[in-house]
């Protein structure tokens, strides 16, 4: 029982240096300030009384909430968006990080429980990884709140319990599972047509596959089984050290494929955000300190005065020469 | 000249500045019983909602549904499963005017590269919107809005619409690996007509 319990304590509450918390956090506001500018163009249409979904859900399964089932008008909705977009920039820089998480998550949850009929499992995904966020120290590295209090140790990280990072990397691990469970229950993937009939729904094309690949039948059972067992490895071998560099970058590939194949919103960028998650802190903090150092480099090079030197002959040359 | 000197450090030396709540939280005993409980109901209930339904008891499925559903964890991961829809579908709306002409609205299409991010919104209304017997994701509740919402677009002066039809335009993709075609004809099926006074 100690065993368990010291594991238990190991497993969510050992400290860790949190760069790849800050690392995540950047990424997901990055991802958060698109999603807020991809409903932009539509927004009136999605969220005003006029447009296509006019009210909320009356009929919400037991749990559900948003401000915008409470407050319904569309000024609401306006100061609602225009907040989730500061917030989300804010978590970007990781400016008031702890109340620019919540604004994020309230804001996404809202919009999401005002008119579920334009949602896909990507914006499901947002959402839950934004709640987690907000019980992270996302804000402890790399982030203006760090600058504000302890800016002579801007660039350290310090070690802070995981135990929301853990919750998301269980989330990616339920994802992959879950989703192979689902699919071994239908006939097109297991009998390896179904990456075909996806790939062909010409109205979800983004960048259209080569009908000679997507027609072919041995291509898409090679395609099916592939991305069965790079699920089944995500879920399962993520949770192995040695194998989890090699099923991460076999699963970025899987979504970089599925990206530029169909018009699935922020689902590929969100799922491939997550596996930051799984990054060490030491490498985290290798790559950013490698960046730092070559932020530094760049920076020296623009103010030493031989940069601008070096430009003044060229510059004589190409006036003294005839028109 | 470095500013700082560059660390991952490894321990916490932010304590001279004073600690957060959730900090302090994390570091008392009471703290992490509090922390652990919140984590094993919602790990549980993440557990729970994913396992198939009758590996689950019905009371526990009946609490953790609705917890999910209050924190913003509600999810089901059946994205082109059990089997990827073979339906291509395309949604039209078919807008008549008192003078006979008639135009047609389809729901925008922008760019691959950044349009597809808006338009991934579309898509999944147009699943939504299109009628698809015995489907669970058609809803028809969309129905009349979105016939208003078009009717409303193609109002201008001197022309209101008399009325709107919602068309689905489809075709079944075929079995890949076949010589001929890879999905039958476009279909049309208008499925609902808004009469406008």
């Amino acid at each position: 029982m100690k065993r368990v319990a010291a594991a238990w304590e190991r497993f969510w509450f050992a400290p860790e240096p949190t760069s790849s918390l800050a690392i995540f956090r950047i990424v997901i506001g990055v991802i958060c300030v698109g999603w807020a500018l991809s409903l932009l163009p539509d927004f009136y249409v999605f969220f005003s009384s006029h447009g296509v979904e006019p009210v909320p859900p009356v009929h919400m399964p037991l749990g559900l909430w948003g401000v915008l089932n409470i407050f319904p008008s569309f000024t609401v909705a306006v100061a609602l968006y225009l907040a989730l977009l500061v917030a989300s920039c804010c978590l970007t820089v990781g400016y008031r990080t702890r109340l620019a998480s919540v604004v994020v998550f309230v804001a996404v949850v809202s919009f999401e429980n005002r008119a579920p009929s334009i949602w896909n499992s990507g914006d499901g995904l947002l959402r839950i990884v934004c709640f987690f966020l907000m019980f992270a120290p996302a804000g402890a590295a790399l982030s203006v709140d760090r600058w504000r209090t302890a800016r002579d140790r801007f660039w350290e990280f310090p070690a802070r319990a995981p135990w929301a990072l853990r919750l998301v990397q269980i989330q990616v691990s339920v994802v992959y599972l879950s989703t192979v469970w689902f699919k071994l229950h239908g006939t097109d993937w297991l009998h390896g047509t179904a990456v075909s009939y996806a790939a062909r729904l010409e109205d979800f094309q983004r960048y259209a596959m080569p009908s000679i690949l997507s027609h072919s039948l041995l291509f898409s059972t090679v395609m099916t089984y592939w991305t069965l067992a790079i699920e089944l490895m995500l879920g399962i071998l993520v949770w192995n050290r040695a194998a989890r560099p090699y099923v991460l970058a076999l699963g970025a590939g899987m979504h970089l494929f599925i990206s530029l194949s169909m018009r699935l919103g922020f689902f590929s960028e969100t799922m491939v955000a997550t596996y930051l998650t799984f990054l060490s802190p030491a490498a985290a903090t290798a790559v950013v300190l490698a960046v730092r150092r070559r932020l530094n480099a760049a920076g020296a090079r623009m103010r030493d005065p031989q940069w601008i030197s070096a430009l003044r002959p060229h510059r004589e040359r190409e006036w003294s020469e005839p028109a | 000249m470095m500013a700082s000197q560059v660390t991952a450090s490894s321990t916490d030396r932010d304590s001279g500045r004073g600690l957060g709540f959730q900090h302090r939280l994390e570091a008392s005993r009471a703290g992490r019983w509090l922390i652990s409980g919140f984590l094993v109901v919602t790990v549980g209930a993440i557990a729970v909602t994913n396992l198939p339904a009758w590996s689950v008891p019905r009371p526990i499925a009946k609490v953790a549904q609705p917890y999910l559903n209050a924190t913003g964890l509600d999810q089901r991961w059946n994205m082109f499963a059990p089997a990827p829809r073979t339906e291509i579908l395309y949604l039209e709306a078919r807008v008549e005017f008192a003078d006979g002409h008639v135009t047609v609205w389809r729901p925008p299409t922008g760019d691959p590269l950044l349009g597809g991010y808006r338009d991934a919104h579309w898509r999944k209304f147009v699943e939504h919107a299109v009628v698809r017997p015995g489907n669970s994701d058609a809803w028809p509740q969309l129905w009349d809005p979105l016939a208003r919402y078009v009717a409303s677009q193609e109002t201008h002066e001197g022309s209101r619409p008399v009325s709107v039809t919602l068309v689905k335009r489809s075709a079944f993709e075929l079995p890949p690996g076949g010589r001929g075609p890879d999905r039958t004809p476009f279909r049309e099926v208008p499925y609902y007509t808004l009469r406008l006074p």
